[in-house]
């Protein structure tokens, strides 16, 4: 019994970690734009995940205009990206050039018959059920649809996230083990 | 009847910030004090500061004690190969070691803890202490990178 509930917890706990990894850490589209355009948004309950940073300009106004990047997939589906400022806020971006990105979005646009395929950096989700996009950091045009893009930011972030928990794990096993063992002896 | 109106007007906006109303339409309440300019950058410094500080604090202390047990290893490992007998023979050392230096110094050897202490006074002056520094100069240097790679490249 305490070994499921036990092993629920940790799992659970894995799993949030590993979902907010999933969200904040960037990672590459390759995609051909369709269209670079602004559409009124009114954030609710999914306000979390909207960057709503604070430019200089107002934050928290209930309606407001969002920059957004509509793209096609090489598999022909569909992708929709936002793309917001997203401040001296989390995550830690600190992109502030939201009409330069969308200006280098625009001159990106392409046709089905003469396609310019770009690699999009992102971070986040997106889902039709929660009206949530990922937001886009930044956009270079690729050979093709076919470019594999290494994430080696997100790599070396997860790579010094683990050596950080393995230093921080390995003194705080042999702190306790150094005061629990005599007791037990 | 225009004052009952302004009252009624009033109720209904403090109706519209109230929290048992936020959603859908739910408005920031207005603050009269206006935010200072780069308030969103106030509070970023603000928070790395807090945070940054306890890392800091954490890693002084953690550092010194692992100084601490490193001196005291030390001095164990002196006593084990007998120093007494180094100087009761009047063999001159040509290191200078720390032993050896309070040795000179004091004309008999420290006791652990004199030992001790003394190490310690020279791991507050030495340059591994300030470096511990670096837990706030990283974190802004990496603000900056980030920052002119985001916006400028």
């Amino acid at each position: 019994m305490w070994f499921y509930v036990r092993w629920s917890f940790w799992l659970a706990l894995l799993a949030v970690i590993a979902g907010f990894l999933h969200y904040t850490l960037p990672r590459n589209d390759v995609v051909r734009i369709v269209s670079a355009d602004i559409r009124r948004i009114d954030p609710g309950d999914n306000a979390l995940f909207w960057a709503d940073a604070d430019t200089g300009e107002a934050t928290g106004i209930a309606s407001r205009d969002v920059h957004f990047i509509s793209a096609k997939r090489p598999n022909d589906s569909e992708m929709e990206y936002r793309n917001e400022d997203t401040g001296w806020g989390w995550p830690p971006y600190f992109k502030f050039n939201t009409s330069s990105l969308h200006t280098q979005a625009s001159d990106l646009l392409s046709t089905r018959d003469n396609p310019q395929w770009v690699a999009i950096k992102k971070y986040g989700w997106r889902s039709q059920y929660l009206s949530i996009y990922p937001n886009a950091i930044s956009v270079k045009p690729v050979d093709g649809p076919d470019v594999r893009i290494t994430p080696w930011i997100s790599l070396s972030i997860l790579f010094a996230l683990g050596c950080t928990w393995l230093a921080i794990y390995s003194r705080w096993r042999k702190f306790w083990a150094k005061r629990r063992d005599p007791e037990l002896d | 009847m225009g004052g009952a109106r302004d009252r009624m007007a009033r109720v209904s906006q403090f109706g519209v910030a109230s929290p048992a109303r936020a959603g859908y339409h739910w408005r920031k309440p207005v603050s009269p004090i206006p935010e200072p300019l780069m308030a969103a950058l106030a509070r970023l410094l603000l928070i790395l500061f807090a945070l940054l500080s306890v890392v800091y604090v954490s890693l002084s202390l953690y550092s010194r004690s692992v100084r601490r047990d490193k001196l005291e290893a030390e001095w164990d490992e002196l006593q084990e190969d007998d120093p007494e007998a180094v100087a009761r023979a009047g063999l001159e050392d040509d290191n200078d070691s720390l032993f050896d230096r309070l040795r000179h110094r004091a004309g008999r050897n420290p006791d652990r803890e004199e030992f001790v202490e003394a190490g310690l006074d020279e791991y507050d002056q030495s340059l591994r202490r300030k470096l511990i520094l670096g837990v706030y100069v990283v974190p802004i240097l990496l603000i900056g990178t980030i920052i002119y790679f985001t916006n400028y490249n």
